[in-house]
C-alpha cells in the first residue's frame, strides 16, 4: 500500500499544538497589558523577576506535571519545598563547602519521601490524595521537630548567585537552571521510553501493565521525582531567600496543580505535557504580577487565583467533550 | 428472508420496523423488523456483531435508532433513555448485572423507588415486599443479605426480581445462562416460563443453541445486521440455526484445520489456580490451535492470565521448546515470547486517548531504544509494516485509537502483540464485538500463526467458534480439567456435556 | 453477611481502640480520667466531628471536599464579625448569617461539580483558595468576637451537669445517621458512590443530590466554625486549616471508604477521639506539639493501609467473577 502516513505536515502540527500556541500568544498579550497599565512592565529587570519567580514554579511543577500524567497527583510538594528550604540552611549554614553534599542530601531526604508516597500509591493501592496530603503533614511534623519551630542557618555565597545572582552579570542563573532542568524534561517525556511509559500509564493504567510495563515500579519512582524537584526548588528558594522561612512552600501544593492544569495537562492522566506548564508557569506569575500592579490586595489575589483555575479548567472539559 | 407472523394483531406487544443504526465504521442494523407477541418466548440468535445486543439496546432506549419505529401496544415509542423505556414496559436483565454489591438485596431490589412511611424510607416494607417478590420466582434468599456475598446465579435472580418491581411487559434475558450450571439454568428456565405465563413478552438472547430451541416459542437469527430467519421453533434444528447464524457452509467461514499435527510439544504448562486448589497440566503440540472450553467463571481466565504472569497461581512451570521459563509477571512473559490478547480490549488491551502509533509501539517499546531515547525511525517503519499487514483501517498512525471501530481495534491489539514475535499467544475472547469481516481476518490469522510454530490458546464463549478455529478442545469446570476432545470429537453436545462434568481427567493419571 | 453485622464490623473496632487508649492513657497519667479533661475533650472533638460527618457525606458519594477548611475559617471568621454586644437580634444575627455562607459556598461547589461535571478534587482546591480570599479580605488578622452568652452557652453545660458539646455532637450525629439510614437522599449517596450509572437508571437524580450534598458539607462547616468562634471567643481567618486533612482522616478512620459506595457516621466519634487522644496524651506527658503531625500521620497511614483494598479479604475473588457495569 502507498501510503505517506506520518510525513511531517505543519498544519497537522499546529492542530495538536494549538493550545501551546494560544498559551504563549496569551503571555504576548499579558505582558502588553501589564505595560500598558502600568509603564515600566516590560523592563528588564522586572522581566527578569517574573521568569524568576516562574522558574521556582516551574521546577516544582516538573514533578507535579509527571505525577498528574500518570493520573495522580501530589499534594505534598508544599511542605517538601519547605523542608529543602530549611534543611538546606541548616546543612550548608553559610559555607561554599556545604553548598554540594547539602542540597544533594536533602533531594535525597525528599525523593525518599517522594518514594513512600509513591509506594503507597502503587503497592498498597492508597489513594494519592490522601497519601500526599498525609506524608505533606508528616514532613511539616519533621522539619518543625528538627528546626525546633525556628529555622537556623544560611545559604552559601554559591547558592546565593545561583538564586539572585547572573551569569556573567547578565542572565540570571536560576532561570538557566530552570531552562536545563526543562530541557531534561522534555527530554525525558517526548523522546525517552522512560516517558512514554508514563503516558501509557497515564492513559490506561492497566492496558499498561498489561502490556507489560512496570507500572508499580514506575510509579513509586515518579512519586520520588516529584519529591525529588519539591524540595530542589525550596533548597534554590534559600538561595534566593538567604534564610530560612517555615510555611514558604504552602502555597505551592495549588499553585503547581493549577499551573499543570493550565498547561493543558489532563487531570485523569494520559494527556499533555510539560511545554505547557512551562506557559502555565509564566502565566500565572504573569497573573499575580498583573494583579499587584493593579494594586489588588492579597486576598483578591488569592481570589483570583481560585477563579481562573475553575475558569480554564472548564473550558479545558467542555473542550474534552 | 423469510418471516412468518400470525396475523392477530391484538396479540403483539412489540413492534420493531425498519430500524436501521450505524456507529463509525460499521452499520451494525440495517433494516430489521422484529416482533412479538404477548406471553411468548421470542429467543434472538447470532454471532457476534450480528446486531442484536445493538437492537435490544435501542429497545431499552440506550441508542436511538436513525431510522424506523419502535411500538409497544401499538404505540409509538421515543426514547431517550433507560428510565423511559422502563416506564414504557421494558425491562432488561444484562449479562453484567446492574447491582450495587455493597447494598443489601432488598435495597438493591428497590433501588431508586423505597417503600416510604410519610416521608422516609420504611425499611420493613422494603424487606417484606422484596421477600415477597422472591417467593413469587420460588427464591429463597434473606433480604438482608449483601450483595457481594452472593454467588452470580443468585445475583441474577436479584436482578430479575429488581426488574420485576417496574412490572415491566416485555423482559429481555441477555445471555443469562453464561455463567450458570445445569441446574440453575432449570431454575432458569422454570421462571421464565412462569413469567410467560403471566402473558409477559419475553426475549431470549443466547450463544447456547440447544437451549434456545428449548426454551423459546419462536426464533429469529440476525447476521450482519439483518434478520435472516423468523420462525417457529419446530422448524428449526440446531444445524439448520447454525447456517442461518454463519450464512454459509460451517466448513467454509473457518479456515481448514491442520490434519498433521507433530508429536512436537511446542509448549506445556501445569499449575494449580489459587482461586480453586485443582491441578491443570496441558501441553501443546507443533502445529495445532488449542481451545479452552467450559461454563463461564470455572478458571479459564484466571488459568490463562496466569501463563501471562497475571498470576494467581502459587506454584506453575512452564516450558517453551523443552526450556522451563520463570514468569513472575507481565515484562517476563513478553520477555520470554509469551503474548495475550485481553478479554477486554478497552479496559486492559487498548490505550484509547493515545494514537495508533503508541498502542502498536506499547509491548515492545523496550526493543527500539538508543540511550534511552525511542528510535523514532524504526518505531515508524515497524508500525507501518505491521498496519499494512493487518490492513487496520487509518488515516495516519498519529490518529487517536478511539476513532476506531470493534474491529479496528481488536487489529491494534494484535498488531502490538504480532510486534513482539511471540512463541505464545494466549487470546481470551477474540472476536468479541467485531464485525464479520475481521472475524474472518483473525481466524486466517490465528491458523497462519500455529502453521508458524507459534502456541496458540484461545479462549472463547462462543462455541461456534470454539469447534471452528480449534484443533483440540480442553474443557474446564471449576478449576479443572474435564475433557480433551480432538478431531471429530469436538462438538457442542460433548461439550456442553464435560462443562457440568465432575470428573478430573488429571486425577486419572499419576504425575 | 447481613447488613447489620457489617456495620457492627465497622463500628466496634473504633470504639475497642478508643477503650484500649483510655485505659492505656489512664494508666501513664491518671489526671486523663478526671472529668474535667474529659469535658476538656469535648469541646475540642465538636469541630471535628461536624467537619468529619461533612467530609464522610461528600465522600460517600465518590467525591471529597477540599474546601471545607475554608468554609470554617470563613465561617468562623464572619460570626466573630457581627454585632456581638448581648441582644437576642445578635444572638439570631449569629444563628443565620453564618450558615447561610456555607450553605452558599457548599451549594456554589455542588452546582460546579454537578452541572459542569469537573472533578471534586480540583474544584474545591480552587474554592478554597477564592473562599480564603473572602475570609482574609474580611479579616485579615486573628480578632473578632462573639456576644458572651453564646460563648456560655457553647462551652457551658446543660442543667449544670450534662456537657452541651457532647448535647451537639451526639444530637449531629444523630441526625447525620438518620439521615443515611432512613431518607432516599441518604440512601442515593450510597449508590452514586457505588455505581453513578446503575444509580442514575435506578431513577436517582445524581445532579440534584451531589448539588445538596456539598451543600451540607458546606453546612456543617459552618456549624464548626460557628462553634469555634463561641469557644475560642474571637476568630482566626486560618483556623480552618487543619480540618482538610483532619476530616478525611476521621472519615477514613470511621470506615468509610475513599472511593465511595460504603461507610457511614456512627463510627465518627471513635475517629475523633482517636485523633485527640493521642493528641491529649502526648500534650499530657509534655512532649512538643509538633509530634502531632506526626502522630496524625501515622495513625492515619495505618488506618489507610488496614482499609486499602489489598489487605482486606476480598470477597468478590472468592465467588465467582463478578462483572459490574
Amino acid at each position: 500500500m502507498n501510503r505517506e502516513i506520518g510525513q511531517f505536515k505543519m498544519k497537522d502540527f499546529m492542530a495538536q499544538n494549538k493550545l501551546i500556541f494560544l498559551l504563549f500568544s496569551l503571555i504576548i498579550v499579558m505582558f502588553i497589558f501589564g505595560e500598558i497599565f502600568s509603564k515600566g512592565f516590560l523592563e528588564r529587570d522586572h522581566v527578569y523577576a517574573i521568569f524568576r519567580t516562574a522558574s521556582f514554579l516551574g521546577i516544582v511543577s516538573i514533578g507535579q506535571t509527571i505525577v498528574i500524567l500518570t493520573g495522580g497527583i501530589d499534594l505534598s510538594v508544599g511542605p517538601l519545598i519547605t523542608m529543602g528550604n530549611v534543611f538546606t540552611c541548616m546543612l550548608i549554614n553559610g559555607e561554599n563547602s556545604n553548598t554540594l553534599w547539602g542540597v544533594l542530601v536533602v533531594i535525597l531526604l525528599g525523593m525518599a519521601f517522594g518514594y513512600f508516597s509513591g509506594f503507597s500509591v502503587s503497592y498498597l493501592k492508597i489513594s494519592p490524595l490522601v497519601i500526599t496530603l498525609v506524608m505533606g503533614s508528616i514532613v511539616t511534623g519533621i522539619t518543625l521537630i528538627i528546626s525546633h519551630g525556628a529555622p537556623k542557618g544560611l545559604a552559601s555565597p554559591f547558592l546565593r548567585f545561583i538564586g539572585v545572582g547572573r551569569l556573567f552579570d547578565i542572565f540570571p542563573m536560576i532561570i538557566i537552571i530552570w531552562l536545563l532542568l526543562s530541557f531534561f524534561t522534555i527530554l525525558l517525556l517526548n523522546f525517552s521510553v522512560f516517558g512514554r511509559k508514563i503516558y501509557y500509564i497515564g492513559a490506561n493504567e492497566k492496558a499498561a501493565l498489561f502490556s507489560g510495563i512496570k507500572t508499580n515500579q514506575l510509579k513509586s519512582l515518579i512519586y520520588s521525582i516529584s519529591g525529588g524537584t519539591a524540595v530542589l526548588t525550596g533548597a534554590l528558594m534559600a538561595g534566593y531567600t538567604h534564610t530560612a522561612f517555615l510555611g514558604i512552600g504552602n502555597e505551592y501544593i495549588l499553585w503547581s496543580i493549577a499551573t499543570v492544569v493550565i498547561g493543558g495537562t489532563s487531570l485523569a492522566g494520559g494527556k499533555g505535557g510539560y511545554i505547557g506548564t512551562i506557559a502555565g508557569a509564566i502565566i500565572f506569575v504573569l497573573l499575580e504580577s498583573l494583579l499587584t500592579v493593579m494594586n489588588i490586595s492579597e486576598a483578591g489575589r488569592r481570589i483570583a487565583n481560585g477563579a481562573i483555575i475553575l475558569l480554564l479548567v472548564s473550558i479545558y472539559y467542555s473542550q474534552e467533550k | 428472508m423469510a418471516v412468518a407472523t400470525s396475523t392477530e394483531k391484538k396479540n403483539i406487544s412489540l413492534k420493531m420496523e425498519g430500524i436501521v443504526k450505524s456507529f463509525p465504521g460499521t452499520l451494525a442494523v440495517d433494516n430489521v423488523d422484529f416482533i412479538c407477541k404477548k406471553g411468548e418466548i421470542h429467543g434472538l440468535v447470532g454471532e457476534n456483531g450480528a446486531g442484536k445486543s445493538t437492537l435490544m439496546k435501542i429497545l431499552g432506549g440506550i441508542h436511538r435508532q436513525e431510522r424506523g419505529k419502535v411500538s409497544i401496544n401499538d404505540k409509538e415509542q421515543h426514547f431517550r433513555n433507560y428510565s423511559e423505556a422502563r416506564e414504557a414496559g421494558v425491562g432488561i436483565v444484562y449479562q453484567e448485572l446492574s447491582l450495587l454489591p455493597d447494598l443489601s438485596v432488598a435495597e438493591n431490589i428497590f433501588m431508586g423507588i423505597w417503600a416510604k412511611k410519610g416521608k422516609f424510607i420504611d425499611w420493613d416494607e422494603i424487606k417484606t415486599k422484596s421477600k415477597e417478590i422472591l417467593n413469587e420466582i420460588n427464591i429463597n434468599l434473606d433480604p438482608e443479605e449483601l450483595v457481594e456475598t452472593l454467588p452470580v446465579a443468585l445475583r441474577q435472580m436479584v436482578e430479575i426480581a429488581k426488574v420485576l418491581t417496574q412490572n415491566p411487559e416485555i423482559i429481555i434475558f441477555d445471555e443469562p445462562t453464561a455463567a450458570l450450571s445445569k441446574d440453575e439454568v432449570t431454575r432458569l428456565f422454570r421462571i421464565i416460563k412462569k413469567l410467560k405465563e403471566t402473558n409477559k413478552t419475553i426475549i431470549f438472547i443466547s450463544h447456547r443453541l440447544t437451549e434456545v430451541l428449548d426454551i423459546s416459542d419462536i426464533i429469529t437469527v440476525m447476521k450482519d445486521g439483518k434478520v435472516v430467519v423468523t420462525q417457529r421453533k419446530e422448524y428449526f434444528t440446531e444445524d439448520k440455526l447454525i447456517s442461518a447464524m454463519v450464512g454459509r457452509e460451517f466448513s467454509k467461514i473457518f479456515p481448514r484445520k491442520t490434519n498433521q499435527i507433530a508429536q512436537e510439544k511446542l509448549f506445556s504448562f501445569d499449575t494449580v489456580l489459587d482461586k480453586f486448589q485443582k491441578r491443570v497440566a496441558f501441553s501443546l503440540f507443533k502445529g495445532e490451535v488449542l481451545g479452552i472450553g467450559g461454563l463461564q467463571g470455572q478458571g479459564q481466565i484466571e488459568l490463562l492470565q496466569s501463563i501471562f504472569g497475571l498470576g494467581e497461581s502459587a506454584s506453575q512451570k512452564i516450558m517453551i521448546s523443552g526450556e522451563e521459563i520463570r514468569v513472575k509477571n507481565p515484562s517476563q512473559a513478553i520477555q520470554s515470547g509469551i503474548s495475550l490478547i485481553p478479554e477486554d480490549r478497552n479496559s486492559e488491551g487498548v490505550f484509547l486517548i493515545l494514537s495508533i502509533l503508541q498502542n502498536v509501539t506499547a509491548a515492545t517499546i523496550d526493543r527500539r531504544k538508543k540511550v534511552g531515547l525511542i528510535d523514532k525511525q524504526k518505531e515508524k517503519e515497524e508500525v507501518n509494516e505491521i498496519t499494512s499487514k493487518l490492513t487496520i483501517k487509518m488515516t495516519s498512525y498519529h490518529q487517536i485509537a478511539q476513532s476506531l471501530s470493534g474491529g479496528n481495534l481488536q487489529k491494534l491489539v494484535l498488531a502490538k502483540w504480532l510486534l513482539s514475535n511471540p512463541k505464545v499467544i494466549v487470546m481470551l475472547e477474540p472476536t468479541k464485538g467485531v464485525d464479520v469481516g475481521t472475524k474472518q481476518q483473525i481466524y486466517t490469522l490465528i491458523r497462519e500463526l500455529a502453521k508458524e510454530e507459534v502456541a496458540v490458546i484461545v479462549y472463547t464463549s462462543e462455541m461456534i467458534e470454539l469447534i471452528g478455529i480449534c484443533d483440540r478442545v480442553l474443557v474446564m469446570n471449576q478449576g479443572f480439567l474435564t475433557a480433551n476432545f480432538q478431531g471429530k470429537d469436538i462438538t457442542e453436545e460433548k461439550i456442553m456435556k464435560a462443562s457440568v462434568s465432575n470428573v478430573d481427567i488429571l486425577a486419572k493419571e499419576k504425575r | 453477611m447481613k447488613e447489620k453485622q457489617q456495620n457492627f464490623r465497622l463500628y466496634i473496632p473504633i470504639y475497642l481502640v478508643v477503650a484500649t487508649i483510655y485505659i492505656i492513657a489512664g494508666f501513664i497519667e491518671p489526671t486523663f480520667l478526671s472529668w474535667n479533661n474529659n469535658v476538656n475533650l469535648f469541646t475540642r472533638i465538636t469541630p471535628l466531628i461536624l467537619a468529619g460527618m461533612a467530609q464522610t457525606f461528600v465522600i460517600l458519594t465518590g467525591g471529597i471536599d477540599l474546601s471545607i477548611g475554608a468554609i470554617i475559617g470563613l465561617t468562623n471568621v464572619v460570626a466573630a464579625s457581627l454585632p456581638y454586644i448581648n441582644t437576642p437580634l445578635n444572638i439570631i444575627l449569629w444563628l443565620f448569617i453564618p450558615p447561610l455562607f456555607g450553605l452558599g459556598a457548599g451549594l456554589i461547589n455542588g452546582v460546579i461539580i454537578a452541572k459542569k461535571g469537573l472533578p471534586p478534587l480540583i474544584v474545591t482546591l480552587a474554592t478554597s483558595a477564592i473562599l480564603l480570599g473572602i475570609t482574609l479580605f474580611i479579616m485579615p488578622i486573628p480578632g473578632g468576637t462573639v456576644s458572651l452568652s453564646i460563648a456560655l452557652l457553647l462551652t457551658g453545660k446543660l442543667f449544670n451537669i450534662i456537657p452541651v458539646p457532647l448535647l451537639i455532637f451526639s444530637f449531629v450525629i444523630f441526625i447525620g445517621h438518620f439521615v443515611l439510614r432512613k431518607t432516599e437522599f441518604g440512601r442515593s449517596l450510597y449508590a452514586l458512590g457505588g455505581n453513578e450509572t446503575i444509580a442514575y437508571e435506578s431513577g436517582i437524580s445524581c445532579t440534584k443530590v451531589k448539588i445538596l450534598v456539598y451543600g451540607i458539607s458546606g453546612l456543617l462547616g459552618s456549624f464548626a466554625g460557628m462553634f469555634i468562634s463561641g469557644w475560642m471567643f474571637s476568630a482566626d481567618p486560618l483556623i480552618g486549616e487543619a480540618y482538610v486533612l483532619n476530616s478525611i482522616a476521621v472519615a477514613v478512620i470511621s470506615g468509610t471508604r475513599l472511593s465511595g459506595g460504603k461507610g457511614g457516621v456512627v463510627g465518627i466519634i471513635g475517629g475523633a477521639y482517636i485523633f485527640y487522644l493521642l493528641n491529649n496524651i502526648l500534650n499530657l506527658l509534655g512532649i512538643i506539639s509538633f509530634y502531632q503531625y506526626i502522630a496524625k500521620g501515622l495513625v492515619l497511614i495505618i488506618a489507610l493501609v488496614i482499609s486499602s483494598p489489598i489487605t482486606s479479604f476480598n470477597w468478590r475473588n472468592y465467588l465467582s467473577r463478578d462483572i459490574q457495569r
